[in-house]
């Protein structure tokens, strides 16, 4: 399958129980991805534990991070291979858990002092179901837009890739590196 | 005159029609002032409840975003709108948690009514709660809850009373139509969960006294544990569940017919830590995420079930196995005939002959005879068969997939079955299957949805055989409570800060990844010489946990509460034994009093004590109920990822520096203080996340500048070795140069000069300016006015 067709495919939640009544994430291209980082005035990478395991991912956040000067909020350990390769994360002691409950507190000035930040891009997180509840409190509670970059489709992101296999998935990655 | 007072009747023989009925008369010894809230109604706490829920603002991550408990709706709630009756989305959440922790309770609050009501017919009311020369405070929850101190089993039967009306009271909370803010269902999750390790304690000190249990033994036995410790040569019976009552029928018949040596006597989930507390000679075969293995593994002859944690599908699983089933509690009965009063010889020869394939037992005194008589004749009858499948079968399950990952979507942990499928059926190899079966829970929903009826869970298992076959360990027996003088010994320096914390390992086996990530975890603080307590499922995981020798944590580790000390206090309802030893802590270095004093103590923990829990696979409602328990009395927990889905956390803002505050009794001022600890309910998502979180959880604003200096070194050099830097927010616990680590003082007082803007003079190496507050060792902190107006005698203008 190519890359395109994977994005115009309807696409399943990564788990068929995590159902909720209101709107579905927006299945979004790796070019947009590229254009709201872009257009955003404060946004942020956040990362997950999944960069200790997959070298991939950290090169990918390390070239996002040289390309567009986006922060990167490191979680579940993800800062120790992303230091070794000389990005400094904003933060990389506190947990997604955290770092939402943060993001969801309008009066929060963000780790840079600057203000909250308005779009919140997630990456590399081991377990699908625990990004899908920090989303599911992020749509609820917080006006953050969020996308999500994952392997797997997350419903409760705005924005979400769609679940896609390992070849595609590093695909659409670079595909945001190249806009 | 003396008056005798008795249970009973007096009749006025000069008022006709008048007489004085006189219900339970409790003797009560005047051992300590009533506090000010002795079996606390719902409302009693609150004001305290509101402290924390001020400092930690609760958290939550919807489930579902609509309501449909009542017939106004379905309600959509999402982005927090309001339904039909009334109520928000967080609202709406709050409630939920709250009937979690209900559930969570009122099993351990049955359970315990169950053995107290079997105890009190079996020794009487008055036999005594003796736990041993060394544990003198007995309940430690019960005193500083309902306010008494329970001398006989008979004694525990008022405070459960206590308990299930007020379970019951919270329950009717819940109705359609009331509470209007989220503040106050949580206020009443709290409760819940302080109640619940009321209960717990009942129930354990119960069966301690009563059974013989070890009674704070650090010195309890090794007991066997894992898959592959059953001599298979013998008949198996497989006791599934959180009751001992009908396991301990089952060991004392086997005695009694001289039959102990003859037949394997193995338990999954609680059941196994309290049978073998009741005989050391009986084995652990595993957690919940291993009945499934056990039953498909063919290897049982019989299986008994109680209560709680026990597969809703256990009759039809074992029914397929051509296993019979003995179910014995009202909780589970299976759909199966009640065959209690029947004549023995005739339930096990239809057991035995397949004619039936369970029966429900009410009296655990007839489980015995029956379950023994069954696993010996079961394994006369049936052959050897091969576990899980035939190696020929193995090949043509494999064959079956076409690769259309539904199981991957179905999966709790997304676990790439597809991957290894295609593996195993293009090259042969069966390798990839070995890589999933240490995180794989075998809850078995892959096979609910493969298209072509793949035995899924029995391929993982039947290619990982010989890796469950090596699943050998030993685990130190429940030793129940920490023991009074052990509490001396380290009251101190866990106050003081130099044993820089105690971690308690708890809960289900829910992990997020590999079983051993656990030992990892807990083997990093045993070496730092923290506390380690642990029970439950954690505690039979350690057990598996072994190094290259073959050797446990439990044979590496001593059995004392003590620095470097693993101990496995047991059963679930024994985490009352580790809220116990905290409370104790209060009580005996402290000698603050306990009796109906809840949030002077619960207060003191929160200020002082670096205890922190580690729930790293929960999943159960009675998880969410202890960790709630443990949040109101001050004790912060670490979750694994899966509990999210608990729905709500308690977590403070670091940099709210208005909530940061306590009284200082010695200063009579209100000040900051550094936000120690910032969660009260945190999850983390990787092992080298949770490693950092729960050294960085230990730290507590009463530290001594050692203990600090302590605390802050294992933080710092955690968060270098796991996360690869200084953590972020190192700077904001120290007070002074003295909480520096040694061996980084200059480093760091270079980057809170620069980086933070702090005044140092480098000629004495002191710090000037930059810390939330000034040490200062006479520190007294509380956060509760009347604690304040107590010890300073001074009124609090509110």
């Amino acid at each position: 399958m190519s890359l395109d067709k994977a994005f115009e495919k309807v696409t399943r939640i990564f788990n068929p129980a995590d159902i909720q009544a209101s709107k579905c994430a927006s299945i979004i291209k790796p070019k947009v991805v590229a254009t709201m980082i872009k257009k955003s005035k404060h946004p942020v990478l956040i990362t997950g534990g999944k960069l200790l395991e997959d070298e991939k991912l950290v090169d990918f956040v390390v070239k996002l991070h040289e390309k567009t000067g986006i922060d990167v909020i490191a979680t579940g350990g993800s800062s120790r291979p992303l230091i070794e390769r000389g990005i400094k994360p904003i933060a990389t002691v506190f947990t997604l858990h955290y770092i939402t409950q943060y993001l969801i507190d309008l009066n929060w000035k963000g780790f840079d002092g600057k203000g909250n930040y308005d779009l919140a891009v997630f990456i590399g997180f081991t377990t699908p179901y625990y990004l899908s509840r920090m989303l599911s409190a992020l749509k609820h509670f917080s006006r953050v837009n969020t996308i999500s970059i994952c392997e797997y489709y997350q419903p409760h992101a705005k924005f979400s890739f769609p679940n896609l296999n390992e070849d595609l998935y590093y695909e659409a990655l670079n595909m945001i590196l190249e806009v | 005159m003396v008056m005798d007072l008795r249970d009973g009747f007096i009749v006025l023989d000069e008022m006709r029609n008048v007489t004085i009925r006189i219900g339970k008369v409790i003797e009560e010894d005047e051992w300590e002032p009533m506090g000010p809230t002795p079996k606390p109604h719902i409302l009693d706490l609150r004001y305290w409840d509101q402290k924390l829920l001020e400092r930690y603002e609760p958290f939550y991550a919807p489930m579902q975003d609509f309501c449909n408990l009542c017939t106004m709706g379905p309600c959509e709630l999402s982005h927090n709108k309001e339904g039909a009756c009334g109520i928000d989305l967080k609202t709406q959440k709050a409630r939920l948690v709250v009937l979690a922790c209900l559930i969570g309770a009122s099993s351990h609050t049955a359970h315990a009514r169950h053995l107290v009501h079997y105890l009190v017919e079996k020794f009487g009311r008055d036999h005594p709660i003796d736990l041993g020369n060394n544990v003198n405070i007995e309940a430690p929850n019960v005193r500083l809850v309902f306010g008494i101190r329970p001398k006989t089993i008979g004694d525990l039967e008022m405070v459960l009373d206590y308990v299930e009306q007020e379970l019951v009271r919270v329950l009717h909370t819940l109705h359609t139509g009331q509470e209007e803010s989220y503040l106050d269902y949580e206020s009443k999750a709290l409760h819940v969960g302080m109640l619940d390790h009321v209960a717990m304690e009942v129930a354990d000190i119960a069966q301690v006294a009563a059974f013989n249990y070890p009674k704070g033994d650090p010195d309890a036995p090794l007991v066997e544990t894992g898959f592959g410790v059953l001599d298979l040569n013998k008949p198996v019976i497989l006791i599934i569940g959180h009751n001992v009552l009908p396991a301990r029928n089952i060991v004392d018949y086997l005695e009694e017919h001289g039959l102990e040596d003859e037949v394997e006597v193995a338990g999954l989930c609680c059941t196994a830590i309290d049978t073998t507390r009741y005989d050391p000679k009986a084995k652990i075969v595993g957690t919940l995420s291993f009945e499934l293995r056990a039953i498909r593994s063919g290897i049982p002859d019989v299986v008994v079930t109680d209560e709680q944690c026990i597969r809703a599908d256990t009759l039809r699983e074992c029914s397929k196995m051509g296993i019979p089933v003995i179910a014995t509690s009202e909780a589970a009965s299976r759909g199966l005939p009640d065959r209690t009063h029947e004549n023995p010889d005739v339930i096990v020869e239809d057991l035995v002959s397949g004619r039936a394939k369970g029966v429900l037992i009410r009296d655990p005194d007839k489980v015995g005879e029956i379950a023994v008589r069954v696993a010996i004749e079961v394994r006369k009858r049936k052959g050897r068969k091969e576990p899980f499948m035939g190696e020929e079968e193995l090949k043509a399950e494999v064959q079956k997939c076409t690769g259309c990952a539904r199981c991957v979507f179905s999966c709790p942990h997304n676990l790439r079955i597809d991957v290894a499928m295609q593996h195993a059926k293009k090259k042969g190899d069966f390798s990839k299957f070995k890589e999933i079966e240490p995180t794989c829970i075998a809850c078995g929903r892959c096979e609910q949805v493969c298209p072509k009826g793949i035995r899924i869970v029995d391929v993982i298992m039947k290619s990982s055989l010989d890796q469950l076959k090596s699943k050998t360990g030993k685990s130190r027996a429940g030793r129940g409570p920490i023991q009074d003088v052990e509490i001396r010994k380290v009251g101190q320096p866990i106050v003081m800060g130099t044993i820089p914390g105690v971690i308690a390992a708890i809960g289900c086996p829910n992990y997020p990844r590999a079983r051993e990530e656990l030992g990892q975890i807990i083997e990093e603080f045993l070496k730092r010489r923290y506390i380690v307590v642990t029970s439950g499922c954690h505690a039979m995981d350690l057990g598996m946990y072994t190094d290259e020798e073959g050797k446990s944590l439990y044979e590496k580790y001593p059995g004392s509460f003590d620095a470097g000390g693993l101990v496995n206090v047991g059963s679930c309802v024994a985490n009352s034994h580790i809220s116990g030893a905290v409370i104790k802590i209060a009580a005996i270095f402290a000698q603050r009093p306990l009796r109906g004093n809840y949030a002077e103590i619960a207060d003191y923990i929160l200020n002082r004590i670096g205890a922190v829990g580690l729930a790293w696979g929960a999943y159960s409602q009675k998880a969410a109920s202890i960790a709630t328990g443990f949040n109101r009395l001050g004790v912060p927990a670490v979750v694994g990822p899966h509990s999210t889905k608990y729905r709500r956390a308690y977590i403070g803002k670091y940099w709210k520096r208005e909530k940061w505050w306590v009284y200082d009794i010695k200063s009579k001022k209100k000040i900051p203080v550094e936000p120690a600890p910032d969660a009260l309910l945190v999850c983390a998502e990787t092992k080298e996340e949770a490693i950092v979180q729960l050294a960085r959880l230990c730290i507590r604003p009463a530290d001594t500048y050692l203990g600090r200096q302590i605390k802050l070194t294992h933080y710092i050099e955690l968060s270098q070795k796991y996360l690869g830097c200084l953590p972020d927010d190192w700077h904001l616990y120290v007070r002074t140069e003295a909480d520096l680590p040694v061996k980084m003082r200059d480093q760091l007082l270079k980057i809170l000069e620069d980086e933070h803007g702090w005044k140092i003079d480098w000629k004495n190496k002191k710090i000037l300016e930059g810390p939330i507050r000034q040490y200062d060792a006479g520190f007294n902190p509380t956060l509760v006015e009347h604690v304040y107006e107590k010890y300073t005698g001074e009124k609090i203008i509110r």
